[in-house]
């Protein structure tokens, strides 16, 4: 009978199917699916980083592995363990993760045209927005890397809706801008097509892509009226822009929604767009 | 899930009173796992001085650099289309006996498809603030950073600057 037992608890379990691992502030959370196993006894999972080869263990998915360099890309490796000492093969490799230090600032999404195809005057009407914003920070900060694929010479703005709202003329725009050695003002108030931000190069044959950050405070604060401030420019080979933008939108509703445009035809191929929630 | 982001990378304490240039990523070890960098510069120069900055030791006439800046009760204007450094600050207000600070954003450092874009504001003492993108006609990573003071002016001895990484989801 000793025998039989000894026999069964010496099975190897099936490789466990890998899930999602997750970056933590010097950690990663990784899920797996559990091995087969008609054996007798438990099985304990190990998950293994590459590089460094550091490990967690647990019995239930997901596995915390701990020490891990904030920074640093890993992947992991699940093996489960039968409480005989008999391993499994190990599982595929998870997805690449990079820990990070937990903070009052966190990156919420980030959205890139990926249409190969936006590089010229194409008329591809491109745009992104942000949906389903967390409520849970103070303030929300947009960092954009933009061109647009119109073909003409120069450069545009972004205009930046809350809600998809565009009606009611709720938004206002404000900047000061310099370019070459003049500096401007320019002003738009009760209006339906959004707060205009942003130097926005058309699209010209160089590498030229404008920058933008721009940060909109209280967006929870049903008792305020909106309000975002920024910086922004670009040099798009013939010229250059550099701008303090500010904007308003008169609704108190809590944004939950941001839709960014080009003032021209379309966000070029591999424009970015990162959105930031900072805590208070 | 939200990522964690904004994160320290190092300080650079100018104490010694006679550095006119620090290097970030000396032999082209700057790290490349973030998305974007901060540059944070607090302190003062010997002398009347801007704050310049290479990337990848490229000494060559490959910067521009757009400003506009408000010195007293005056606003300005400046365009080089061709310079040999990128530029963060402006008019050589950076300068002993004052309190300067300068936020500089180096946008998408890493990616191979855009030219190096900086985003700097900067304050000199309370007397004059300026706001300067500047842009580094490459798109080559930028994997180190060497920033230093125009007309040979030295850091003072309490200057301080501080590196961080943003990492986008």
């Amino acid at each position: 009978m000793t025998r039989i037992i000894s026999i069964v608890g010496g099975m190897q379990p099936s490789a466990p199917t890998i899930g999602t691992a997750t970056a933590g502030d010097t950690s990663a959370s990784v899920a797996f699916t559990a091995s087969s196993y008609i054996g007798k006894g438990t099985i304990t999972y190990t998950a293994t980083s590459s590089p460094s080869g550091l490990t967690g263990t647990s019995a239930t998915s997901p596995i915390t592995v701990s020490g891990l360099s904030n920074g640093t890309a890993y992947t992991f490796t699940v093996v489960g363990n039968t409480n005989y000492g008999v391993a499994s093969v190990a599982s595929a490799s998870s997805n690449s993760i990079t820990p990070a230090a937990s903070g009052d600032w966190e990156s919420i999404a980030t959205q890139t045209i990926t249409n190969a195809s936006a590089t010229a005057a194409s008329n591809v009407a491109n745009y992104i927005s942000f949906t389903s914003i967390p409520s849970t920070y103070k303030h929300l900060r947009v960092q954009c890397i933009m061109k647009d694929t119109w073909s003409a010479t120069g450069f545009g703005e972004a205009y930046m809706f809350f809600n998809t709202v565009s009606s009611g003329n709720p938004y206002a725009t404000h900047w000061t801008a310099a370019s070459q050695t003049t500096v401007s003002n320019f002003t738009l108030t009760n209006r339906n097509d959004g707060i205009f931000f942003g130097v926005l190069p058309r699209n010209q044959s160089n590498n030229a892509f404008g920058t933008a950050t721009m940060e909109i405070y209280d967006y929870t604060n049903t008792n305020k009226a909106k309000v975002i401030k920024g910086v922004a420019g670009a040099d798009w080979g013939a010229s250059a822009s550099v701008q303090f933008n500010s904007g308003m939108s008169s609704a108190t509703t809590t944004i939950s929604s941001i839709e960014i445009y080009p003032n021209g035809y379309g966000f070029q191929y591999r424009s970015t767009f990162a959105l930031y929630g900072m805590k208070g | 899930m939200p990522t964690a982001t904004y994160n320290y990378i190092l300080t650079a304490n100018l104490t010694s009173g006679s550095v006119n240039s620090v290097t970030f990523g000396s032999g082209g070890t700057l790290t490349q796992a973030y998305t974007d960098l901060v540059l944070v510069v607090n302190g003062g120069a010997s002398n009347p001085a801007d704050i310049h900055c290479q990337f990848n030791g490229d000494t060559g006439p490959n910067y521009t650099f757009q400003s506009i800046a408000s010195p007293g009760t005056t606003i300005g204007a400046g365009y080089t289309a061709a310079g040999n450094y990128n530029q963060f600050t402006t008019n050589a207000y950076f300068r002993s006996g004052y309190d300067n600070a300068s936020h500089t954003t180096i946008t998408s450092y890493t990616n191979p498809y855009v030219n190096k874009t900086a985003l700097s504001r900067s304050t000199h003492g309370g007397s004059a603030i300026d706001l300067i993108v500047g842009t580094w006609k490459n798109v080559a990573s930028v994997t180190s950073m060497t920033v230093f003071l125009s007309n040979s002016a030295t850091w003072t001895s309490t200057s301080t600057m501080y590196l961080y990484g943003i990492l986008a989801a």
